[in-house]
């Protein structure tokens, strides 16, 4: 059971695609450590178009909250380490259930809002 | 306000009484003061059910989870530390069936099977369980659909039948403020005793009626059957207010006392008897305390090794089992043997050969002080760090309400920084133990005068073993998370 369970998250660690307000943009995402424990992590970003074309220049801002309401939340943002990737340095402050929120503004002035799940995040 | 022609001979000896500040004074004597209370509340409470049930179904930016999981039970708690029982006081759910009680009034008495607490301390723990199995913390929906539930509730049991049932019999979050307000500085009580032996109609009660039509309640007295000459302390006084607009004499007051003294006070009590004859009260007080501990450790790491640990055992993965095992171990077995091995030594060394349950019994009221403690220091904790979150929670729900606002939410506010808070944590803590202590000194002084320190001694260690386990919880890694067994 567990090991299913295991080998399921591998899996879907690859590279995962998240709810996306505007369909034609897709944001894919990846986290490392992946599981991540508190402390450090990174969070790698793309975005791309509907022709699979990188978007570049574009404006992320990332907002973790734990999914316990009161906590405080980690803001930062994403710079664009090559053309359509972008890297945030995330600070998982203490352990427990975390969601991303990822506001995108892309050059053409468009904002793509985006959630990511990170359940799980470990104390030690 | 009707002030009565006897105020003048109201002797309160000099002692405090709240009735008597200017501004807060005068509004707990105007009539209508609880229901102005209530009407905030119900302004408040219809909020956040609209909001967890059509906004944003994530915790931290919903107002039902935001406002139920931080800002209520922290202030909750802290009011009772402070205070007193001023949530029952200012309680929304009772509007809905004082409206009902308008058109009908309701016929039936509470069964008398059920006048005790025991159905109202299984409420406490199914709530306690749900608030872990559907990790109501993290669920507006879920939290929305708990508060419509007490509502429903609430309205339901009032509606069938008479006087503060629901409070009194029913209500957890009711037993909880109840238990806690045993520790809470202030007290309704009687101003000069002296009136009150002179006193022919008991108002207080029996409710004021109209001169014309005997028959005609113009002012109720107390719900919760608390006459006041024999009220003592504040167990099951929902701070209404009532009697102390029905008393002809204005003779009750809002007081001090030494909070928790009650909990040695072996007198017997209006309304509720002896302490130590009710075996649901003293449960209630074993609930209440171990439930502090429960739920302190539902959000540290170690849970969660403990919970695998625990499935591994059982050999299962089902969620219910696990947890309801986790809830059957510390709110039953951990104080059946704790107080039971307490309850062993105080009885083989002051040598009185009684049974164990009723020494148990008497003395799981020392233990609620300690058991406050770790409720308020978990509970200010959330508060303290997490006050101003609700200020960019309501700045973006008002702006998805279409209310033109200026700037963006301030995301950024929290609170104080856990490091701050960590310190008043320990202080409430410690507080609770040095209140727990006292209240088992007298205890073991009152009920075993030849060999007091022999009886005392079981308790002070159980009260410091508590305390030992509530400071280890509290310096655990938080770990909040609903995922269960999750590798
Ligand atoms: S509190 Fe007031 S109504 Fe009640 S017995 Fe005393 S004097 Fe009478
Ligand atoms: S009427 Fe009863 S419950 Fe209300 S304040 Fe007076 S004693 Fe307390
Ligand atoms: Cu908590």
């Amino acid at each position: 059971m567990k090991t299913c369970f295991l080998v399921l998250c591998l899996a879907m660690a690859a590279c995962r695609p998240s709810e996306v307000a505007h369909s034609d943009v897709r944001v894919e995402w990846e986290i490392a450590p992946d599981p991540p424990a508190a402390g450090m992590a990174t969070l790698t970003i793309t975005l791309t178009d509907s022709t699979e074309q990188r978007l570049t220049g574009a404006e992320i801002e990332v907002q973790g909250n734990m999914t316990h309401p009161g906590m405080q939340p980690v803001i930062t943002t994403a710079r664009e380490v090559a053309p359509g990737l972008y890297k945030a340095a995330f600070d998982f402050t203490m352990g427990g259930d975390w969601f991303i929120l990822l506001r995108s503004t892309l050059t053409d002035k468009r904002v793509v809002e985006s959630t990511i799940d990170i359940p799980g995040v470990r104390s030690e | 306000m009707d002030v009565n022609a006897s105020t003048a001979n109201r002797s309160t000896n000099g002692t405090f009484d709240l009735l008597k500040l200017p501004v807060i004074g005068n509004y707990l004597r105007w009539r209508y003061s609880r229901m102005g209370m209530q009407l905030v509340m119900l302004v408040v409470a219809l909020i956040m059910i609209l909001h967890g049930l059509f906004g944003p179904q994530l915790a931290p930016r919903n107002l039902s989870t935001l406002l139920t999981w931080v800002h209520y039970r922290g202030i909750l708690v802290l009011v009772l530390l402070a205070a007193g029982n001023f949530f029952c006081m200012a309680c929304p759910f009772m509007l809905p069936r004082e409206l009902a009680r308008r058109f009908s009034r309701p016929v039936q008495n509470w069964p008398r099977p059920l006048r005790n607490k025991w159905l109202s301390i299984a409420l406490f723990v199914l709530v306690l369980f749900a608030y872990e199995y559907f990790d109501l913390w993290g669920s507006p929906w879920g939290t929305a659909w708990l508060i419509i539930a007490y509502f429903a509730a609430a309205l339901l049991v009032d509606a069938f039948f008479k006087q503060a049932s629901f409070c009194k019999y029913v209500c957890p979050i009711g037993q909880f403020n109840f238990i806690s307000s045993t520790v809470s500085p202030l007290e309704v009580k009687v101003a000069d005793g002296d009136i009150c032996l002179n006193c022919t109609t008991k108002d207080c009660i029996k409710g004021t009626r109209d001169p014309e039509d005997q028959d005609k309640v113009t002012q109720r007295g107390c719900e919760l059957a608390l006459f006041q000459p024999g009220k003592v302390g504040n167990m099951d006084c929902t701070f209404c207010m009532d009697c102390v607009h029905a008393c002809p004499h204005d003779n009750i007051a809002v007081t001090t006392r030494l909070p928790g003294s009650e909990l040695w006070a072996d007198t017997r009590r209006s309304g509720i008897g002896y302490f130590s004859n009710r075996s649901d009260i003293s449960a209630l007080a074993l609930i209440f305390t171990f439930g502090a501990l429960l739920n302190a450790f539902g959000m540290v790491s170690p849970v969660y090794a403990f919970q695998d640990w625990l499935a591994g055992v059982l050999g299962t993965t089902s969620e219910a089992v696990v947890l309801g095992s986790l809830f059957f171990l510390m709110l039953v077995v951990e104080p059946a043997l704790l107080l039971g091995t307490a309850a062993f030594l105080t009885r083989a060394w002051t040598g009185t050969g009684e049974k164990l349950l009723p020494v148990a019994m008497r003395y799981a009221y020392a233990l609620v002080p300690f058991g406050f403690g770790l409720w308020v220091a978990h509970y200010s904790f959330h508060l303290l760090t997490g006050i101003w979150t609700v200020i960019p929670v309501a700045q973006s729900t008002l702006a998805g309400w279409g209310v033109p606002l200026p700037g963006d939410p301030l995301w950024r506010l929290s609170g104080l920084p856990a490091g701050l808070v960590y310190p008043l944590e320990m202080g409430f803590l410690g507080l609770g133990l040095l209140g727990s202590l006292l209240a088992a000194y007298r205890i073991s002084f009152r009920d075993y005068k030849a060999r007091p320190w022999q009886a005392f001694i079981p308790w002070a260690v159980l009260c410091v073993m508590l305390f030992i386990a509530a400071v280890w919880l509290l310096n655990q890694p938080m770990e909040m998370r609903g995922m269960f067994l999750g590798g």
